[in-house]
C-alpha cells in the first residue's frame, strides 16, 4: 500500500522544479494575455520618454551630462559639483547606493537641457574635505553642436595614484 | 484502513509546498554576476542600468529600447541587447527577450559578448523545453570565451538535451560539477537529477540529488529550499524501496520550521510504520496534526494516527481519535458550505488582493485572520497547481495596473506642457488602463470558480473519509471489545 503512496507522489515532488520555470499563459477568456499587457505597458513608458524628450527638445539641441566611476576608493567620493559657465546646474553627493551603482558601470544623467551652441566652460568639482582632505577640480571648453551633445564625466583613479581625477568624454550624436 | 485518500494528500502536500516555492526567474544580481557591465562605455547603456538599479524596469527598457531605434549603443550595441534580454526574460516575456538576444548574437558575431548572448539566448530555450534548439546554440560557444559559472551552465544545458535524446551515460559524463553553480544551475541539476531518478529509474540521479542535498550554502533561501527538496525526494525513494533507515537520515535533514517540513513529517511517520514502530510514527503525525487543522496535512494526520493507534494496540485512544476525526471532517464540510458565499463575494478577492507586489504578504494576512471561513481553506486552494497559476497571473495583473495608473500624471503633465496635442498618448493610456482592469475582472470570477470547484472536490473526499472513519471506528470498537487493553 505505501508503494502505491510513494509512486504518487513522487513523481508529483520530481516535477515541482520544473513547474517553476513553466513560462506564463493565460487563459482567460477573450482578455488580452498577460504578456501583450506588459509588452503594451513597456512601449507606453518608451513613448512617454520619447515625447518627453521632445518637448524638451532633448531630441535636438540639447546636452545631457551622464557621471561615472571608474575603480575608486569611496573614500574620496563626498560630493561633485558642475558648473555651467557661472551657473552651477548639478551638485551630487554620494551614498552608500549610489557609489555601489556607479562602480557596477551604472551611469547617472546629472543635467539635461537645452544648451545654446557654441562654446561653453563646464568646471566639475569634487570634494571630500571633511573625510579625507581632498579636493579636486577640472575644466573642458565644451563646442556645443547644433544637435544633441553628450557628455561623459568620468571619475577614475589612475595607477600612480588612486586619488580620483576627473576625466571628460564629449560626444556628438548624429541626427 | 483504505490508503487511497491518504496517497491523494500525500500528493496535495507535495504541491501545497510547490506553491511556497520561489519563482525561479534571472534577478539583476543574477544577471550582474554573470555579465561585467563595470566596463560599459556608453552613456546610453549606463544610463539605462542606473535606471533598472534605481527605478522601475520597465523605464529602463524604455530607455533601451528608443536607443537601439536610434542606434545609439556604438560598440556596447550587443552587451546593451543582452541586459534588455535579461530585463524581458525577468518580466516573462520569453520570446521577446529571445529577440533581443538574437539580435545580440547578429550583432556581436563570434566575440565573447557574443558567446555570452548565446549563453543567454540558450538558457532561454532550455527553459522552454526547446532542447535541441538549445544544444544547437551552445554548441556554437566557444568555452574559452565562458566563466567558471557560466561553463557549468553551459555543461548543463548540454547534458539535459543529450538527456531528452535518451542518451543517458553520455548526458551524465556532461554533466558538469556542482562547483561553482549558479542558482539557475543549481534548479536545473535538480531537474536533471530528478528526471534521471524519475523517469529512467537511475540510480546517479539519487547521488545528484544526495550532492545537491549537501551545497553549503545556508544564507539563500532558495537553496536552503532545493536541499529541503531534495532531501524529501530522496526519502521518498527510499520508502519506496522499504528503505525506512536510510530515508530517515533525509527526512531528518530537512529544516523543522520550513514549509516542506511537514512533508518530511509525513514521511517520517511512515518511515516507522513501515517498520512497524507505530509509536514513533505517531511522534510525527501527533507534530502534523497539532501543526494544521485543516488542510491535507490535517486530514491526512486526522486519518493516519487512529490508524496508528489501533496497529499499536491502543484502541480506546484510537476511537478517541477516530471520533475527533469524524468531529473535523463534519465541522469542516459545514464550514466549506459556509465559506461559499464568502468565495462569492468580493471578500474572498480582496483578500487575496493584498499586497501583490509581495509574495508572501497575503500568507501573513491569513494567518492573522484566521476567523472568516473561507480564509481557512487558503491551504487547499494553495494547492492546486490551476488556482496557483491564475493568482499569480492576477497578482502580476494588479501590480501592472498600478504601474500603469502611475503612468496617468505622467501623461497629463506631457499633455499640459504639449498645450493638449498628445490626445493619441492620452488615447493608449485610457486604451491599456481599460485593458488591464478588464483583463483583471476577468480573472476574478476564474478564481472564484476554481475555489469553489476545489472546495466542492474536498467535500466529496471528506464525505468518503467520514465512511473511512465511521468503518475505522467500529473495526477498533471491535477489537477494543475482544482485546484486554493495558492502561
Amino acid at each position: 500500500m505505501l508503494v502505491a503512496v510513494i509512486k504518487k507522489i513522487l513523481p508529483v515532488m520530481l516535477s515541482l522544479t520544473a513547474l517553476a520555470f513553466t513560462p506564463n499563459t493565460v487563459n482567460a477568456e477573450s482578455a488580452p494575455s498577460l504578456e501583450e499587457l506588459k509588452r503594451l505597458a513597456i512601449d507606453l513608458r518608451r513613448e512617454i520618454q520619447e515625447t518627453e524628450d521632445k518637448l524638451a527638445n532633448l531630441d535636438k539641441n540639447s546636452l545631457s551630462i551622464y557621471l561615472n566611476i571608474d575603480n575608486i576608493p569611496k573614500k574620496y567620493l563626498q560630493d561633485i559639483e558642475i558648473k555651467l559657465g557661472d551657473q552651477t546646474i548639478s551638485k551630487l553627493t554620494f551614498d552608500d547606493k549610489e557609489y555601489d551603482s556607479l562602480s557596477k558601470g551604472a551611469m547617472k544623467k546629472i543635467f539635461s537641457a537645452s544648451v545654446q551652441p557654441g562654446e561653453h566652460t563646464i568646471v566639475a568639482s569634487l570634494n571630500n574635505e571633511a573625510k579625507a582632505d581632498f579636493h579636486t577640480s577640472q575644466s573642458m571648453i565644451l563646442t556645443k553642436s547644433k544637435g544633441r551633445d553628450i557628455l561623459k564625466i568620468t571619475l577614475s583613479s589612475l595607477l600612480r595614484d588612486p586619488k580620483p581625477g576627473i576625466f571628460f568624454d564629449h560626444e556628438t550624436v548624429a541626427q | 484502513m483504505k490508503h487511497k485518500t491518504l496517497s491523494r494528500f500525500m500528493c496535495k502536500a507535495a504541491l501545497l509546498a510547490a506553491s511556497l516555492f520561489p519563482a525561479a526567474t534571472i534577478a539583476l544580481e543574477d544577471v550582474s554576476q554573470d555579465i561585467d557591465y563595470s566596463k560599459v562605455e556608453n552613456t546610453i547603456l549606463g544610463h539605462a542600468l542606473y535606471t533598472r538599479l534605481h527605478n522601475s524596469p520597465e523605464a529602463s527598457m524604455g530607455i533601451l529600447i528608443n536607443a537601439d531605434k536610434h542606434n545609439m549603443f556604438g560598440k556596447d550595441k550587443a552587451l546593451a541587447l543582452i541586459f534588455l534580454g535579461d530585463q524581458l526574460n525577468e518580466q516573462g516575456l520569453k520570446n521577446d527577450a529571445l529577440n533581443a538576444y538574437y539580435s545580440a548574437i547578429q550583432s556581436a558575431k563570434k566575440d565573447k559578448t557574443g558567446d555570452h548572448a548565446r549563453l543567454h539566448y540558450a538558457r532561454v530555450k532550455h527553459e522552454l523545453g526547446q532542447h535541441e534548439l538549445a544544444h544547437k546554440v551552445v554548441n556554437e560557444i566557444d568555452d574559452d570565451n565562458l566563466s567558471k559559472a557560466q561553463k557549468t551552465e553551459y555543461g548543463i544545458i548540454k547534458a539535459h538535451a543529450l538527456l531528452r535524446e535518451s542518451k543517458i551515460e553520455e548526458a551524465i559524463d556532461e554533466l558538469p560539477s556542482i562547483r561553482n553553480s549558479t542558482l539557475w544551475a543549481l534548479y536545473q541539476r535538480y531537474n536533471f537529477g530528478s528526471e534521471l531518478l524519475g523517469t529512467y529509474n537511475n540510480k546517479n540521479g539519487a547521488s545528484i540529488l544526495h550532492d545537491l542535498s549537501k551545497v553549503d550554502d545556508d544564507n539563500n533561501p532558495e537553496i536552503l529550499a532545493l536541499k529541503d527538496q531534495s532531501n524529501l525526494v530522496l526519502g521518498f525513494s527510499l520508502l519506496k524501496i522499504n528503505k525506512s533507515k536510510k530515508a530517515r537520515g533525509y527526512f531528518q535533514q530537512v529544516r523543522l520550521n520550513a514549509s516542506m517540513s511537514s512533508m518530511a513529517l509525513l514521511g517520517m511517520g511512515w518511515s516507522y510504520a513501515i517498520d512497524e514502530n507505530y509509536e514513533k510514527a505517531l511522534v510525527y503525525w501527533l507534530e502534523l496534526q497539532s501543526r494544521s487543522l485543516s488542510g491535507p496535512y490535517g486530514y491526512e494526520s486526522s486519518l493516519a494516527i487512529p490508524y496508528a493507534f489501533g496497529r499499536a494496540n491502543a484502541y480506546q485512544q484510537s476511537i478517541s481519535f477516530y471520533k475527533a476525526a469524524l468531529n473535523r471532517f463534519e465541522t469542516d464540510i459545514a464550514a466549506m458550505d459556509a465559506a461559499k458565499p464568502a468565495i462569492k463575494s468580493g471578500l474572498f478577492i480582496n483578500m487575496l488582493s493584498q499586497s501583490p507586489d509581495d509574495e508572501t504578504a497575503w500568507v501573513s494576512t491569513w494567518e492573522l485572520n484566521a476567523d472568516s471561513p473561507e480564509k481557512m481553506f487558503l491551504p487547499l486552494f494553495m494547492d492546486n497547481p490551476e488556482f496557483q497559476r491564475h493568482l499569480q497571473e492576477y497578482r502580476e495583473l494588479l501590480m501592472l495596473r498600478e504601474k500603469v495608473a502611475r503612468m496617468y500624471s505622467e501623461v497629463t503633465d506631457l499633455e499640459v506642457r504639449s498645450g493638449g496635442t498628445l490626445s493619441q498618448l492620452r488615447q493608449k493610456h485610457k486604451l491599456l488602463t481599460n485593458a488591464v482592469d478588464y483583463a483583471t475582472k476577468l480573472k476574478q470570477p476564474i478564481l472564484q470558480r476554481i475555489a469553489l470547484n476545489i472546495l466542492d472536490s474536498y467535500q466529496s473526499e471528506l464525505n468518503s473519509y467520514l465512511q473511512q472513519t465511521r468503518l475505522g471506528m467500529a473495526q477498533a470498537i471491535e477489537k477494543a471489545s475482544m482485546a484486554f487493553e493495558p492502561e
